[in-house]
């Protein structure tokens, strides 16, 4: 049952065998697994910030606007190799992340603690 | 989420007892450190035992370095047998009440780890790299790429902007669509279950995770590969697991009470 890391016959695929930064432990960990509500209680201050609702709404003004501000500065000569090259280069590690990727960026900052939104409550 | 809610009010007891999880007892591989630093042990009542460690002090808060804690003791967990991973947080208030709760439901943890044994998650996620897609969007569209030089000086909200952001978005879309139908068709026949979440970010694809068999693992990543390859350099594919079944555990609410 060893689960390794071993590579993909492309480059294309990034592999993990398990989560390993904040984005990832966040998206898998922190609003899922048993919960066994009659008898426990989960103690923890801030997952009701944290699992905001992080949907993005691509209907708005602004979401248009910055769509046509990436097309406008888009260097259409270098299509093909800046998108094999960015792949070749490891991918998701940062490189090659334009505008649209803001969002997630600010969510899955690099400080201690996930960022946090204003809670309406209380 | 009232608990929380109340939970941060309250101090967390000492002598209170963090859970990761359940595993079959003399089975389990219980690693540490564990979530604020504490040592991880197994408590055993019968086939089950749960992976535990001490919680007293303060509240817990959901920071980084305590979330990949926990994954981590359920990860090392999960090499060795099959894991029930418990939502990060649990915590119960002795030792006592650990063992009380395995008594309680006992049959129906059981059945639950037995249902998973040899299974494990893979959660994928596919993105849009945004060079590629919006040159894709601007070459396959002549009213886009028309609009667009239309508005290479244009500022603000100029209408024509609007408009092209708009037809760039709805463009978008469809193709996210149409990528997000092929990669669920190609991986759902190698998985259990799946789970599709919604798209959180614009570029998202695809966020889902799949319950495999361990035995067809290379067949699920292989059938993965293929589609990272067949979009290579337009989507980018990351696959993280086997890991425990944290998106498909579930139990019927207060089931023993």
């Amino acid at each position: 049952m060893a689960i390794a890391t071993h590579g993909t016959a492309s480059n294309y695929l990034q592999r993990a065998p398990s989560p390993s930064g904040l984005a990832d432990v966040v998206d898998l960990i922190l609003d899922k697994g048993l919960v066994i509500d009659a008898y426990v209680r989960v103690a923890v201050i801030g997952i009701e910030l944290i699992t905001i609702d992080a949907r993005i709404v691509i209907a708005s003004v602004d979401t248009y606007l910055r769509f046509a501000e990436a097309v406008n500065r888009l260097d259409l000569t270098q299509t093909e190799a800046a998108g094999l090259a960015e792949l070749r280069d490891g991918g998701s590690d940062g490189k090659g992340k334009g505008m649209l990727e803001g969002a997630k960026k600010a969510f899955s900052g690099d400080s201690g603690e996930p960022s946090t939104k204003p809670s309406n409550k209380d | 989420m009232a608990a929380t809610d109340s939970a941060a009010q309250q101090r967390i007891a000492a002598g209170s007892i963090y859970v990761y999880g359940l595993t079959w007892s003399g089975r389990g591989d219980a690693r540490g450190p564990g979530v604020a630093d504490a040592e991880v042990k197994v408590l055993e009542h019968g086939e089950l035992a749960a992976i535990v460690s001490g919680a007293g002090g303060g509240p817990l808060r959901a920071k980084r370095r305590d979330l990949l804690r926990h994954s981590e003791v359920l990860q090392a967990a999960y090499t060795k047998a099959p894991v029930l991973p418990f939502r990060f947080g649990t915590v119960l208030d002795s030792a006592a009440a650990v063992d009380e709760l395995l008594a309680e439901r006992y049959e129906e943890l059981v059945a639950l780890l037995q249902a998973f044994e040899g299974l494990g998650e893979l959660r994928l996620r596919a993105s849009f790299l945004e060079h590629a897609i919006l040159a894709e969007i601007v070459q396959g569209d002549p009213r886009i790429a028309a609009l667009r030089d239309a508005t290479s000086t244009a500022t603000g909200a100029d209408p024509r902007r609007v408009e092209l952001g708009e037809a760039v978005a709805r463009t978008l879309a469809a193709k996210r669509a149409a990528a997000a139908d092929e990669i669920v068709a190609s991986l759902v026949g190698h998985a259990l279950e799946l789970q599709v979440e919604e798209p959180r970010e614009e570029l998202e694809v695809v966020r889902a995770s799949f319950l495999v068999e361990r035995r067809r693992l290379r067949k699920f990543e292989a059938a993965a590969d293929t589609l990272a390859t067949g979009h290579g350099g337009r989507i980018s594919f990351d696959l993280i697991g086997p890991m425990p079944p944290h998106s498909f555990v579930s139990l019927t609410p207060g089931g023993g009470a």
